[in-house]
């Protein structure tokens, strides 16, 4: 079996959000709900300044606490796949908000409104294409959360195209924050294969993965640079 | 849920594999229910998917790029991944959401007629649509009037429009026009980094070989946050980093995302940065840490200089002399000669010295302490830069590349807005290419790349300091010599009060081609002043500000709905040729640019000699453009194209482009190499003397003309053979006594110059709070002293005017300076409203153009800050 | 009122993510952050749980100062008249295993 997990190297992170657009036009980013967020911040004092660029999607975790409370109040909309995904099920989601209450990594984003691009202008780009039309993860609904996919839509096709071992290297079967990165910050592929280019890059560049101590095992792992947190 | 396994394994073709490779079926059936929409809309259509390979065109990048339009709705803008070898491996958040700007609502979809005829900040234009054959018969009635009487009335000027239909088309146009008045935006941008380039090495544009160094000494470019070459140079600088041992140091106000990644931030003072660079001269020069042997065999570091500052002569009145030490006697250059750089030379009883000591003399007084005192960078760093600087060049290293031996020289100082955005912007990176020059940098493997040195030999001549004026924006007129790349910001000053510049006609037509001109400059509000002088033509995507100063406003395609023979750009590896191809055209629309020009063409009578006009802007030889015929957009490219690559059309539609990587010899041999080399061959202008005689020119046509708005002395201090310690006070640093602070500005990754990209809703809204709007960065001390928190209203005062905006306090800029982004708190109504957040800081920066390039000084302005 | 012990992650003066204030022109807001599921208002179960049936006060979640940076959601709008974001380390003294309900595993 596989396990998809990435790496973000924010020593080469250069700030530019080129992943958190395309991530917005790939997911039918509906205004509130980002699937993929920039936190950035300073270091140091002037004249001795650096700054970190960290974008945060979801981490896909091993045991996701999302998950936990997502079956704790019954809605059970939650689920992790074989392959490491961690996937809301928006006909099963409540809207309680809960996942979003205990997520470490702030990432369930909660939407009550699916609000347009463009008020009162009518649809514009993928606005205009019907549900029927879109993968599940893609048919956003009202008073659900929804949450970045690791791009299951890509990967399963891949899947289905017995093109799994080109996750990561295919654009049409790579997340697409990955593919677009100026200075190819990330890594993303099969974390069970010792061989793949994402296991070497934690292997040779001790990434690690971001608040620990909350005992949730993210799939996400960060190469950090001078100062940044953890 | 049984899983009807036979009918899946029907269904999606090569599941055999996928049941082989031992995926569950789980999997299998989710990515069966997902795929669109066979059961839903009770048909067994699936999606029509397109790939298109085209270039992006929203910023100079021009980075190549794969969308995906699923049942034609552009779905996906990825990078083209073929091109990485050649140029960009990834593309930046405005390409990515690319789509949006062609799917904005607010876009102009229609030709507009202006009905109030008064144009100003208050002004309604009152909008009326037209048909395109009213609009077409309006402008060519306009046109024909004054191509009868006097076509120098016409004065065309684009911005972004140079990249989409590309300038040629545009020369063709106003050449068969009869006006001499094309005008593109380079003094917004970088025109005196060309124009020191020109008068350097004879042809502008430089990069660094990045691959190759080991060291970049970066005064103010942000390639992180900015553009041109950007997304190589993001690339190149991280691999270099982490495969070559690359160290950057980022020397600049503000902690700009590049001084961010960097190895060193040094916060240098705004404007000061030329005295910096001369310490750091001083310091190698006195250490002997410099290449002399670069400097006798590729530049005229080795002329002799007389005590009135002009280059010795040979009996022909051109060829320069040096002091040849076999034979102690004032020669040319040529055979057996050995020139000396330094010391002191008697010549028929007239003092002589070599460049080199002639600069080295002038720097005597440019300690690294003075330095420290001007700049704010300690004395101790400067040194060190020097050291540091020099000892990565390697000066005297050789390296072999595919069996060539090669200057090796690894260190380079690179610059882009942060030395020439000001009024001393010529001099500033002239004072950069020198001291790339002291250790061999340029065109040496991992120094500074030279943009086909020695193309326009004239630029090492005397300016033609043309009077009167022959062009509306006085390009190589008297006002600026060596503007060579035009003069964005002057055409609405002279239409304001042409006579004063001596202009013999008045301009009374202005065609705005993708440009938001006004709003780009400096001292905004005087550029939309001079609009209300003309009759005015907008062609453009958006309603932008210039388009409210319009009478006329046509519709333009944006580059996912046109096509265009792409503009690229060239690493020092591999060069490429592109096109941009459509792909949608959700308004609409019928024309685009070419389209516009062309009907005007026609119907002015004019059509074959544009397209004539065309073939030599293009210099077309194989394929031309044919008289007695029309050409669709298509056409024009396909012609283009054929002649350029000789390579069937259907290439350029799959692929989006074709490249090469260069071959060593294109890399190192190509340029200085073969034109500037050793004895007999022109030299490199390490010291500029053709400024000396432009000099003589200029105070000569004053005098003979009485031109009375010609402020001589500065002129005298802009055009100095040298650059010294007085290009680092720019006239508000000495007159703006009252405002301590200085106003950097910057680019950021977000938004894209003005109008264009600032409805996009993704922009705005998806990529964070603090993209959707720009901030005052000001430091965490400061903003102590005066009590401001982030987040609150401040004022930003000039001399200029004022404005408001909101504070972000932090580490990231000296305590002396406050930076602004450009992009933001644009206010016209046809936009977006959430274009309008921010603050537009260019209505306040003072306008004290570089008097040799034209530049405009953005980085020269001071102020107050205080709480609103 | 009870208030809690906290485990708060250690955070230095960090520039997070800054709300959209516009200088001069109005800012249409074309975007409104989403408002919160009912089970999280003030008035729903999550706070019924905690303020009324735990006795929490606002202020032992709601903490003033607290930046979280590594937090996708730091940019909110805070709820109405509190100081700061919840530090979702404060909920680990109840919710990390073995304790329940268990939402967060041992930490590692």
């Amino acid at each position: 079996m596989a396990k998809f997990a990435r790496v973000i190297d924010t020593n080469r992170c250069m700030g530019c959000r080129a992943c958190v657009a395309a991530c917005a036009t790939e997911n039918y980013y509906t205004p509130g709900a980002q699937w993929n967020a920039m936190v950035e911040y300073e270091v140091g004092t002037y004249p001795t300044v650096k700054k970190v660029f960290n974008t945060i999607g979801c981490m896909h975790c091993e045991q996701p606490a999302c998950k936990a409370a997502c079956d704790k109040v019954g809605a059970k909309a939650i689920s992790k796949n074989e392959f490491g995904v961690v996937l809301i099920d928006y006909e099963k989601c409540i809207g309680c908000g809960y996942c979003a209450a205990v997520c470490p990594y702030g990432v369930p984003q909660y939407n009550s409104a699916l609000n347009p691009l463009y008020p009162g202008k009518g649809k514009v780009a993928y606005e205009t294409i019907p549900n029927a039309m879109r993968d599940p993860t893609h048919r956003k609904k009202v008073n659900t959360v929804e949450k970045c996919t690791f791009c299951w839509h890509k990967l399963k096709q891949a899947v289905a195209d017995g093109k799994m071992d080109r996750i990561g290297k295919d654009q049409q079967y790579t997340p697409t924050c990955d593919l677009v990165c100026p200075v190819q910050a990330r890594v993303f592929g099969d974390v069970d294969d010792p061989n793949s280019a994402v296991s070497k890059k934690i292997k040779e560049s001790g990434a690690v993965q971001l608040k620990k101590n909350f005992g949730t095992a993210p799939q996400v792992y960060y190469v950090l640079t001078e100062g940044a947190k953890s | 849920m049984e899983l009807r396994r036979r009918s899946f394994l029907k269904g999606m073709g090569a599941l055999s594999g996928v049941a082989a490779s031992g995926v569950s079926f789980e999997a299998v059936a989710q990515a069966a229910k997902a795929a669109p929409a066979a059961k839903a809309t009770g048909t067994s259509q699936a999606p029509e998917t397109k790939t298109v390979k085209t270039g992006c065109a929203i910023c100079p990048n021009f980075c190549g790029i794969s969308a995906t339009v699923v049942n034609g709705v552009v779905r996906t803008i990825y990078p083209n991944p073929d091109i990485a070898p050649y140029y960009n491996h990834g593309i930046c958040p405005k390409g990515a959401s690319g789509m949006l700007n062609t799917y904005d609502p607010y876009r102009l979809k229609k030709p507009l007629k202006r009905t109030n005829p008064k144009k100003g900040p208050d002004e309604d234009p009152k909008w009326v649509e037209i048909s395109w054959e009213e609009a077409f018969s309006t402008v060519t009635a306009k046109l024909a009037k004054i191509m009868a009487e006097d076509p120098r009335k016409l004065v065309w000027q684009h911005g972004q429009g140079k990249y989409l239909i590309q300038e040629q088309f545009c020369k063709g146009f106003t050449s068969a026009f009869g006006t001499p008045n094309m005008v593109h935006r380079t003094t917004l941008c970088e025109a005196a980094r060309h124009v020191a380039d020109d008068l350097v090495f004879g042809s502008n544009g430089i990069i660094p070989d990045l691959s190759n160094s080991k060291l970049l000494l970066n005064f103010g470019a942000n390639y992180y946050e900015g553009e041109q070459t950007s997304r190589w140079l993001d690339w190149t600088t991280m691999e270099g980093r982490d495969k070559n041992g690359l160290k950057t140091i980022v020397v600049e106000p503000r902690l700009s995302h590049c001084a961010a990644k960097a190895d060193e931030w040094v916060p240098v003072r705004p404007g000061k940065d030329a005295v910096v660079i001369l310490a750091m001269a001083k310091v190698m020069i006195d250490a002997g840490t410099i290449d002399e042997e670069f400097l006798i065999t590729y530049t005229n570091a080795t002329s002799l200089v007389g005590a009135d500052g002009k280059v010795l002569k040979d009996k022909d009145g051109k060829t320069p002399l040096v002091w040849d030490t076999a034979t102690s006697a004032a020669k040319p250059y040529v055979g057996e000669v050995k020139p000396a750089l330094k010391g002191t030379y008697t010549v028929e009883g007239k003092p002589y010295k070599p460049a080199l000591q002639v600069f080295a003399d002038s720097i005597q007084d440019v300690t690294p302490q003075y330095a420290e005192e001007v700049s704010g960078v300690l004395a101790a760093t400067i040194v060190r830069l020097a050291q540091t600087f020099a000892k990565e060049a390697r000066i005297g290293e050789s390296i072999t590349i595919d069996g060539q031996k090669l200057r090796y020289r690894p260190a380079v100082l690179y610059s882009f807005r942060g030395l020439e955005a000001k009024e001393f912007g010529v001099q500033n990176w002239a004072a950069g290419l020198t001291l790339n020059m002291l250790v061999g940098s340029p065109d040496a493997v991992g120094g500074l790349k030279l943009n086909n040195p020695y193309a326009t030999p004239a630029y090492f001549d005397a300016s033609k300091c043309e009077y009167p004026p022959q062009r509306a924006d006085l390009r190589n007129s008297v006002y600026f010599p060596f503007s060579n790349h035009d003069i964005a910001q002057t055409p609405q000053l002279v239409a304001l009060d042409p006579k004063a510049y001596g202009l013999p006609y008045v301009p009374e037509m202005q065609i705005f081609y993708a440009t938001n001109r006004p709003v780009a400059a400096a001292d905004s509000w005087k550029q939309f002043e001079g609009l209300t002088k003309t009759f005015n033509v907008t062609i453009d995507v958006v309603m932008s500000e210039i388009c409210l100063w319009s009478d006329i406003v046509l519709p333009d395609k944006t580059y996912l709905e046109a096509w265009h023979f792409a503009p690229t750009r060239g690493t020092p590896l591999a060069s490429h040729t592109a096109i941009r191809q459509p792909m949608t055209n959700p308004y609409n629309l019928d024309q685009d640019a070419f389209s516009i020009l062309f009907e005007l063409s026609k119907r002015l009578g004019i059509r074959d000699k544009f397209m004539d006009e065309s073939n030599k802007a293009w210099g077309l030889k194989e394929v031309t453009f044919k008289p007695g015929r029309d050409y669709t957009p298509r056409e024009a490219v396909e012609v283009i194209w054929a002649d350029k690559t000789k390579k069937d059309f259907s290439v350029a539609m799959d692929q989006g482009f074709v490249g090469t990587l260069l071959n060593v010899k294109q890399r190192y041999l190509s340029g200085i190499e073969d034109k500037f080399k050793g004895p007999g061959k022109p030299k490199m202008k390490f010291y500029r003397d053709q400024m000396i005689d432009t000099y003589e020119k200029v105070e000569a046509t004053v005098k003979k003309n009485d031109i009375k708005n010609l402020d001589l002395p500065h002129y005298k201090v802009a055009l100095a053979p040298i650059p010294g310690k007085e290009h680092a006070f720019p006239t508000p640093h000495r007159e703006a006594k009252d405002y301590p602070f200085y106003i950097v500005t910057h680019k950021r990754m977000y938004r894209n110059q003005s109008a264009f990209t600032a409805s996009n809703a993704i922009l705005n809204q998806a990529l964070g709070p603090d993209a959707a709007t720009n901030y005052v960065t000001v430091n965490s001390k400061t903003a102590k002293d005066l009590g401001i928190k982030s987040g609150d209203t401040v004022m930003i005062e000039t001399r200029v005017g004022k404005v408001k905006g909101t504070a972000s306090v932090g580490e990231g800029v000296r305590p002396d300076v406050i930076a602004v982004s450009f992009h933001y708190g644009t206010f016209s109504p046809g936009l977006a409203p959430a274009a309008r957040n921010g603050t537009w800081i260019n209505q306040v920066l003072e306008m004290h153009p570089d008097v040799v390039s034209g530049m405009v000084s953005f980085n020269d302005t001071k102020c107050k800050l205080y709480k609103a | 009122m009870r208030t809690l012990t906290l485990l708060v992650a250690a955070s230095a003066l960090a520039m997070g993510a800054l709300s959209a204030m516009a200088a001069d022109a109005p800012v249409a807001k074309s975007t409104a952050a989403t408002t919160a599921p009912k089970y999280m208002a003030q008035g729903g179960r999550f706070h019924t749980q905690h303020v009324k049936k735990l006795k929490f006060s606002c202020d032992s979640c709601h903490q003033a100062g607290v930046q979280d940076v590594l937090f996708l959601r730091a940019a909110e709008p805070l709820p109405a008249g509190m100081p700061g974001q919840v530090d979702r380390a404060i909920c680990l003294t109840c919710h990390q295993a073995p304790q329940k309900p268990t939402f967060y595993g041992p930490a590692k």
